[in-house]
């Protein structure tokens, strides 16, 4: 194995399960699976241009395959909707035991209510664990931009969940009726 | 939940926190087994912007089939071939952890995986009975009679006979802590020896106490609602042990810090540090992290944690000190000490420890010291049992 192929296989063994991860937040397992490959395949292209961290950079290009796969007219996947095709009962049994101050189902209606770009910056942070500057060159903003747009996404979540469910968003609703 | 309640920003992120499903992290393994060696194979043979490469064989080891290969994936991997031995730690299809793994960190991550899967329980007290084994050595009384008074170094070169003294402990910890807890001590004590004339030297002297308190079994209550833990007493806390993160980030993060504030503590107490490195530190959590007491999204992260850091071997086909079939998970401190965390390979059940450590200076090292969890489980009363 030459450097570049140990490099390769060190960044693939590091980062491949979080642009999974990242991925199936936004689309079904078999598109994710193809996005996080293709990622890679972009990443080992262009393997002496990744910056350090490298992860900003690769959820960078899964999220615009992403785009892209939208762009071709492929369903669009609401976070909302994957979280409830993700959960099962050991998520809500997790909840419960947790002592969280709104029921699941509360806390989900409330998500499903936020808007997409709120939802993903959220996400960014408190689920796929980038700090803020890391997630901003993910969403291809500037840190102090990101910050704001985390600052009111924190608050508006805030808002949501203390007003309680509005409307019961459609997916939700078809997944609820689906069961 | 009433809702109107104020909401601060760091519940609503703890809420949204705890909003991710365990399944996306579980999917994403399980998909990286099965892509990996595809993906890579597939990359490295691509020559858009870069030289071509040959096709690379993997070095010549002895070939296990490992669960869920199939032909096509072999083929899709081009030369790859299927290798034993401590490599990349590449897992192929749901491979269960009965199913043979080749090495620590691959045993590790696919125990992540049926970790996840376990049921999570709850209850006001953790019960755990566990079952202990320590090797005594003892001075017959011929060296007795050799040995001045007192001369514990002097005692250590002459001859000594070995005793195992074995016993179990029932313990209830409260869930909401500081709290009432209990332990049974001294429960079904046995007494055996490496050999019949350690047996007969233990006799010839009296059938001495071979412990400096007292082997009948009774009963300790502990009322420790007035009392303040330290934190790092908090860690061994199985009430604090259920709220431990589920998520490897959060969790490492968390691991670090115990590290870090533990090694501050050593520092400020005497000017010198603990010794242990942060996988020292990582390695000694497994019988918390491990236990019961822990979530399975938890016990899962941790799995993901130890199958990262360095210097930790397997050892296969092993048992444990109630003769169950396990996995031992090996670290070595120094060229003769090693510890042993053990592991039910069926269900990734933490079933116990071990420790071993030369009897003489320059002897092999023995098992000194054994445990075993015997039962353990959430339970709604002092004094119930699973």
């Amino acid at each position: 194995m030459d450097e570049s192929e140990r490099r390769f296989t060190a960044l693939y063994d590091a980062h491949h399960r979080r642009v999974l991860a990242y991925a199936l937040t936004h689309a079904e397992p078999h598109t994710a699976e193809d996005i996080a490959s293709e990622t890679f395949l972009i990443a080992w292209r262009r393997l002496d241009d990744l910056g350090d961290p490298a992860l900003p950079w690769l959820l960078g290009v899964a999220r615009n395959l992403l785009h892209k796969q939208r762009d071709k007219g492929a369903r669009r996947q609401v976070l909302a909707a994957r979280i409830a095709a993700l959960s099962g009962p050991a998520d809500q049994a997790a909840w419960d035991v947790a002592d969280h101050v709104v029921a699941r189902h509360d806390a989900l209606a409330a998500v499903a209510a936020l808007s997409e770009r709120d939802l993903e910056v959220l996400a960014l942070v408190t689920w796929h664990g980038l700090e803020p500057r890391e997630a901003a060159r993910v969403v291809g903003c500037s840190a102090a931009a990101f910050f704001v747009r985390l600052h009111r996404a924190r608050k508006r979540l805030a808002r949501a969940l203390e007003s309680g469910p509005a409307a019961p968003h459609p997916t939700l609703v078809a997944e609820k009726a689906a069961r | 939940m009433t809702f109107g309640a104020k909401m601060n920003r760091t519940d609503a992120e703890h809420a949204f926190r705890a909003l991710k499903p365990a399944a996306l992290e579980r999917t994403a393994d399980e998909i990286h087994g099965r892509r990996r060696d595809t993906d890579l194979a597939r990359a490295m043979q691509d020559t858009m912007g870069r030289e071509p490469r040959p096709a690379r064989t993997r070095s010549r080891r002895p070939i296990l089939v490992i669960a869920g290969v199939t032909a096509a994936g072999v083929a899709a991997a081009g030369a790859a071939v299927l290798t034993a031995g401590d490599g990349g730690g590449s897992h192929r299809g749901p491979a269960t952890v009965a199913q043979a793994p080749l090495d620590a960190r691959t045993f590790l991550l696919t125990a992540a995986h049926t970790a996840e899967k376990a049921p999570l329980t709850t209850g006001a007290y953790y019960y755990n009975r566990e079952r202990e084994q320590a090797l005594i050595r003892f001075l017959g009384k011929r060296s007795r009679r050799a040995m001045p008074t007192g001369n514990a170094e002097l005692a250590k070169l002459l001859p000594f006979h070995v005793a195992y003294v074995t016993k179990s402990q029932d313990s209830w910890n409260a869930r909401r802590s500081p709290g009432l807890a209990r332990t049974i001590v001294g429960i079904d004590r046995k007494i055996t020896f490496r050999s019949a004339a350690d047996e007969a030297a233990w006799r010839a002297l009296g059938s001495p106490e071979l412990e400096d308190w007292s082997a009948k079994p009774h009963t300790n209550n502990y009322d420790f609602r007035d009392i303040k833990p330290s934190a790092s007493q908090r860690r061994d806390d199985p009430g604090e042990i259920a709220k431990l993160p589920a998520d490897e980030r959060s969790l490492t993060i968390l691991l670090h810090r115990w590290h870090d504030s533990d090694e501050k503590a050593a520092r400020g107490h005497d000017g010198v540090g603990t010794g242990m490195s942060y996988t020292d530190t990582v390695f000694s959590m497994a019988p918390n992290l491990l236990s019961g007491a822990a979530r399975p999204g938890t016990r899962a992260a941790f799995f993901r944690i130890l199958a990262g850091e360095p210097g930790i071997t397997l050892v296969r086909d092993t048992t444990d000190l109630l003769g169950r079939p396990a996995v031992a998970l090996v670290q070595k401190e120094g060229k003769k000490r090693e510890h042993r965390y053990l592991i039910d390979p069926a269900t990734t059940r933490y079933l116990g420890h071990e420790a071993y450590m030369p009897e003489k200076p320059d002897g092999p090292p023995v098992r000194m010291l054994a445990s075993a969890i015997q039962a353990e489980g959430w339970v709604r009363s002092l004094g119930a049992r699973p």
